[in-house]
This record gives structure tokens, sequence and C-alpha cells, in this order.
């Protein structure tokens, strides 16, 4: 047997949405590109850097305090996709734009990403390398500076997505303090409940993913947030099924999915 | 060629690591095994080598914020004179060095520990401004989390019995069941992250867009 057994079901699931994807993108290819849903707080950001702009104070941005080999890296991942949408908003409106970074190789694609920003709005010249600031692989020590560097460079816009932990707070209420519009996502559930009560506006879990489809309507990006969503159909389906059989005294589903 | 090379090698990678997790100890395929071990390998050495860059990046703006005598130059003398002295210590003499443990245990533990105190003060804060009844949602979010405060606290079972259990439920029912849903969904989120850079959708890892 080449897959080890209980992890069978796991890859046979994965083989199959990875085959659901490619057919929701195939379809999306011939035109029936799906819609979704509004999300608020990604609307909010280009009210919050219009805000910024206004005032003429910078824009906070921070993918989170996870590195890329860690396994919650898809969150910072996510962040990095809305901080180019960020950047881009920056370089087109002639605003401040100041990264706070804690893990040093999500520094060096942050750098990158905001560069490539600035460069795809036709602005290289604007970019700044203090835009992108490493502050140090230390949670609290990174919490510390990023909060001193909100107070003293009076951020008007606070936009945090990515996994956060204790210091998810810190940040948000720094921002709140500041006067500025926050916008924090995050799928670490258990800092889910400050970053609502603390920021205006959150992203909750799987929205950070769609995210990056939402900013940018690509087709192909919206048909791949259909297929999670038939997937999660899918899923949920399977629970219930799972939940009436054992209600039967029945294993089978319990049984297959251990498989 | 730039940009289909990098998403090559990436989705070779990480179909690697993939199968690693997956495939059983046989011998017919130890070498995606041996392969996945090196991966992770080169994974270790290239965060130490983004280290370094961050490290040259704290330096570099830092020289210039005491260079231009900007108004908060004492802290980047501050950490550019802390970050020397680390570095110092801990090359010349590992990191079992009686001075280097005295500066960790006595200046960055308790300023850690301080700064970790400090969120109980924010959580009031932040608690003040969220828990305002201007809405259906504040109106839950409020009563609900003075529920759970008074089943938790001691005076809350002095006042009568049914806090405690209403915390409990509270807790263990809608609570769980709603961040098992968060939880179920962003796990789904992640697998389609991981097909959109498979497929070189998303290419914002590279700086690169549509």
């Amino acid at each position: 047997m080449l897959i080890e057994l209980g992890k069978q079901f796991s890859f046979a699931s994965l083989f199959l949405l990875l085959v659901l994807f490619v057919c929701c993108i195939r379809q999306a290819r011939r035109g029936n590109v799906p819609q979704i849903r509004r999300l608020p707080a990604l609307d909010a950001i280009e009210e919050a850097v219009g805000r910024a702009t206004e005032v003429g104070r910078p824009v906070h941005f921070s993918p989170g305090i996870i590195e890329l080999t860690h396994e919650r890296s898809a969150q910072t991942l996510a962040g990095l996709s809305v901080l180019s949408y960020v950047a881009k908003l920056c370089a087109r409106y002639d605003t401040d734009l100041v990264t706070t970074i804690m893990k040093p190789d999500v520094y060096v694609v942050a750098e990158e990403v905001v560069k490539q920003s600035f460069l795809e709005e036709g602005k290289p010249d604007r970019y700044r390398g203090e835009m992108v600031r490493f502050i140090g692989a230390e949670q609290f020590a990174y919490a510390a500076a990023a909060v001193g560097i909100m107070h003293r460079e009076q951020v008007a816009a606070n936009i945090m997505i990515g996994s956060w932990l204790a210091e998810a707070l810190l940040l948000t209420e720094a921002g709140a303090q500041t006067g500025g519009i926050q916008v924090t996502g995050s799928a670490t559930v258990a800092q889910l409940p400050f970053l609502v009560v603390a920021s205006d506006y959150c992203l909750i879990g799987e929205e950070i993913y769609a995210a990056s489809a939402y900013l940018s309507q690509n087709p192909v990006e919206l048909a791949v947030v259909k297929g999670q969503d038939i997937a999660k159909a899918v899923v949920i389906a399977l629970m219930g099924v799972g939940s009436i059989f054992l209600a039967f005294g029945s294993e089978a589903i319990l049984q297959l999915i251990t498989k | 060629m730039k940009t289909y090379l990098p998403v090559l090698i990436m989705t070779v990678i990480a179909l690697l690591i993939i199968l690693d997790f997956f495939v059983a100890d046989a011998p017919s395929v130890q070498w995606i095994k041996s392969s996945g071990l090196v991966l992770r390998s080169w994974g270790i050495v290239i965060a130490a080598f983004a280290m370094g860059l961050g490290a040259v990046n704290l330096l570099r703006r830092h020289t210039v914020a005491v260079s231009r005598r900007e108004p908060e130059a004492f802290y980047s003398v501050l950490l550019l004179g802390s970050m020397l002295v680390v570095m110092v210590l801990g090359i010349a003499s590992g990191t079992d060095n009686p001075t280097y443990s005295f500066l960790f245990n006595n200046i960055l533990s308790p300023a850690s520990a301080t700064m970790y105190a400090s969120i109980a003060f924010y959580i009031v804060t932040a608690a003040y401004r969220s828990f305002s009844a201007k809405s259906l949602e504040s109106w839950v979010l409020l009563i609900t989390a003075v529920i759970v405060m008074l089943g938790k606290a001691p005076i809350g079972s002095v006042i009568s019995d049914i806090f405690p259990k209403a915390a409990d439920w509270i807790q263990a029912i809608p609570n769980t069941a709603g961040m098992r849903a968060i939880v179920m969904g962003a796990a789904l989120g992640v697998v389609s992250s991981a097909v959109k850079m498979f497929l070189g959708l998303d290419r914002t890892y590279l700086g690169l867009h549509d």
C-alpha cells in the first residue's frame, strides 16, 4: 500500500478537491463566472486608504506573525495578497505605507510585493525601503515596536490580515487610539473575538482566502471560491449523514473517514 | 520564463512535500520521504538567510535614523547598541554565556511579560467600546458576555446557580459549533489557496500579479 493507513480518505478527498477546482475553473473559462457576496471589510480598505490620503497620514499594514513554513502560513500568504492591493492603492493615491513584519522570510516576500505593486502602478520612484520594516522575530518586541510606530506616525488606517496570537489586541487597540479605520482578518479562532470587537471591519475565517479573488474579480480565482463552497456543502452533508448513521448505530461513515 | 520557472519549481516541491505526508514507509517510495526531509532542511537554511536580510534592514534603517538625527534617534542608538552587544556575546561565547543569559532573563523576559500583562487593560478598553448596545448584534454580544463573565466569576454562582450552567452551555454548544464551522471553512480555504498556487493563479508570493 503506497498511502499510509489512516490517511487514505484524506488523500482521496484532496485529489477529488483538486478535480472539483479544475472543473470549476474550466466552467469559468467557458464564461460561467460565479459571483461572490459582498465583503464589506474588503470594500472598506479603499475607504480607509482614501481617508488616510485626505488627512495626509500613513496606512499601517501587517500580514501577521507567522512564518512561511508554518502550518498557518496560508493566512500569511492571504495577508500578502491583500498587501499587494493596499500597496497599489497607496501608490495610486500617493499615500505613505508602513508595513511592519515580524518574520524574516515574510519580510523578504513583503518587500518584493510592495515594490512590484508600486512598479505596476507606474510609480517605482515612490517606493521607499522604509515602507516595509522588519521589526524582530520576538512576539512582544514586535508588538511593542508596531504599537510605537502606530502612535508616533499617527497612522490613519490599520489593516491587519494574517494569523495572530496575543499581540492582536495590543495592535488593534493602538489602531483605535490613533483614531483610524481598522480592517482586520484572521482564521486563527482564538484571536477572532478580539479582532471582531476591536476593529471596524473583520474578515472571519475563510473570507481571508477569498480576499484575493474578491479584490481582483479574476474569473478563475472566483471559480476556486465556488469550488470551495461546493466542497463545504459536501462536508456538511457528510457530517449530517454521519450523524444519522451514528444515531442508528452504524459507524460506516466514521470508519470511511478514518481509513 | 521568469514567471513559469518559479511556479514550476514551487509546484514540484509542494507536490513532493504533500506526498511525503501521505505515503507509507515503503522502500519503493523511500525517495519521496528522503526528498521531503532534504527540502524541509533547505527551508530552514533559507529562513536563516532571510533572518540575515532582516537584520541588514534593521541596521540600515536605524543607522539612517541616527545619521539624520531624527527625533527618535535615541531609540535607534539603543537598538543598535543592544543588537551589537547581544550579537557579539552570542557569537563570541555562545548562548550559554552567563552575561547573555542575564540580559535575556532580566531585560527581554520581563519586558515581554509586561507587554503580555498589559493585554488585560486593553481587553477592558476594547470591551468598553464594543459593549455599547447599539444594534441587535451588540445586544447579543453584551448579554452573552455578561452571562459568561458572571458564570466564570465567583459572584455569579452566589447570585444564582444558573449563571455557571449557562456559561458552560454557551461555551460548549454555540461557541464550539461556531468555532468548528470557522475551522472547517478555513481548512478548505487553505486547500483552495494551495490549488491556486499549484496552478500558478496566485503568484503574490513571487511579487507578481495577474
